[in-house]
């Protein structure tokens, strides 16, 4: 018997997002921007935690343009969230790709996406934040991924797997090898 | 160095106690084991850390001008969406479960949500609904008043009603939906812990 409330809240999220979209069909333009404001600052925080700092803004627009341009494509069976990750990590993954092309580097595994994070050395004044970025820069990919939206946005491993496309054994498992490596990281510069 | 606890199950609940999206009864119980055991208090704070550090990155959004752009996209003449009729037959398939849980929300004599209004918004099923629906709403309103939380989120869970709010309405509904989180499904090993978790929750606390 499920003792946590998640299932049937997750329903009445799913149902406000659904009601939401159909009123957005029918026309009402504000169904729009209840959508935005219910999930843009999620994607922002991903994107941000995935090594994106110049158009974080413009990347959580796109997720949105691709999202509503294909909203006969999105099964009411996942959360509109997880989609929207989904559809935002796919974004990501395309620029890393179209950057590396444009600086003519060597074509890396998609799975060792070199993350910048220099760019936010000057925007990352705070001393923790700066260590956290250092221990989180030591991650694979992978494991940034899971671990950001297990500890930004409290995701549940199910929905994790959904959008790094893994199953949830493997994400619980990323989840703590990474906390494993932060924690490391982290005492190992005391 | 920090060391991890032993308690790897109550461990693997931190990032969702962080984010207050237990239940009041499991959420109690990782309070009460994380008040002793300084590993666990540790890793909470480095939750934490890193949870604001990361934070302090995002940029504020002008979630306007997004909308604006999506607002631009042409779209197809009003129809109801098959996803929001599918929502609706996949409500409808699990409304015995729902029901399980909303008493055993009740059971428990939950202490109430957090921030969330003692006299949630009356959601009427729609005339000719489906059966299913009709058949929740007689449900729901069987259910106990101590809860009107739980029977308004069941009836909610039937769907239909929604598209008949107004804007009014929607908007304090989106709220209240907005101040209990969305919260993970459970596999096997949660289950056995929780429900363990659970029984010792009745033999102490009551
Ligand atoms: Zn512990």
């Amino acid at each position: 018997m499920g003792e946590r409330m998640g299932d049937t809240e997750r329903e009445a999220a799913a149902a406000v997002d659904a009601e939401l979209i159909v009123r957005w069909h029918r026309g009402e333009d504000r169904a729009a921007t209840l959508l935005v404001d219910r999930h843009a600052q999620a994607l922002a925080r991903f994107a941000a935690s995935q090594g994106e700092r110049e158009g974080v803004e413009e990347l959580v627009q796109d997720t949105f343009i691709r999202a509503f341009q294909a909203l006969d494509s999105f099964r009411a069976d996942s959360s509109l969230r997880t989609w929207l990750f989904t559809i935002c990590k796919r974004l990501i993954l395309d620029r890393k790709r179209a950057d590396r092309r444009q600086q003519g580097k060597v074509e890396l595994e998609e799975g060792h996406a070199v993350v910048n994070f220099d760019a936010l050395d000057g925007l990352v004044a705070d001393e923790t934040a700066a260590r956290v970025r250092g221990a989180m820069e030591q991650l694979s990919p992978l494991q940034r991924e899971v671990f950001t939206l297990r500890v930004t946005e409290g995701m549940a491993y199910g929905d994790i797997a959904e959008v790094v496309g893994s199953t949830e054994g493997a994400c619980r498992v990323h989840y703590h090898n990474a906390m494993r490596a932060v924690k490391e990281y982290l005492s190992d510069d005391d | 160095m920090m060391t991890d606890c032993e308690a790897g199950d109550i461990r693997d609940l931190l990032p969702e106690y962080a984010h207050d999206r237990l239940a009041p009864a499991v959420r109690d119980q990782v309070a009460a084991h994380v008040a002793g055991c300084e590993p666990c208090q540790a890793e909470l704070a480095l939750i934490g850390a890193v949870r604001s550090s990361l934070a302090a990155q995002v940029p504020t959004l002008d979630t306007r001008a997004i909308a604006a752009r999506v607002i631009a996209i042409p779209r197809r003449p009003a129809r109801r969406s098959w996803v929001e009729r599918r929502w609706q037959f996949a409500a409808a398939a699990s409304a015995l479960l729902m029901v399980g849980v909303s008493y055993a929300v009740l059971g428990r004599g939950g202490s109430g949500m957090p921030g969330v209004d003692s006299t949630p918004p009356r959601i009427e099923a729609p005339s000719g609904g489906n059966g299913a629906s009709t058949g929740g709403s007689t449900l729901a309103s069987n259910l106990p008043a101590a809860s009107a939380q739980a029977s308004a989120r069941l009836e909610l869970s039937f769907g239909g009603g929604l598209a008949d709010l107004s804007d009014e309405q929607l908007t304090r509904l989106l709220s209240e939906i907005d101040s209990f989180k969305a919260t993970p499904m459970l596999d096997p090993d949660e289950a056995a812990l929780l429900s363990s978790l659970d029984t010792v929750a009745r033999g102490g606390a009551r």
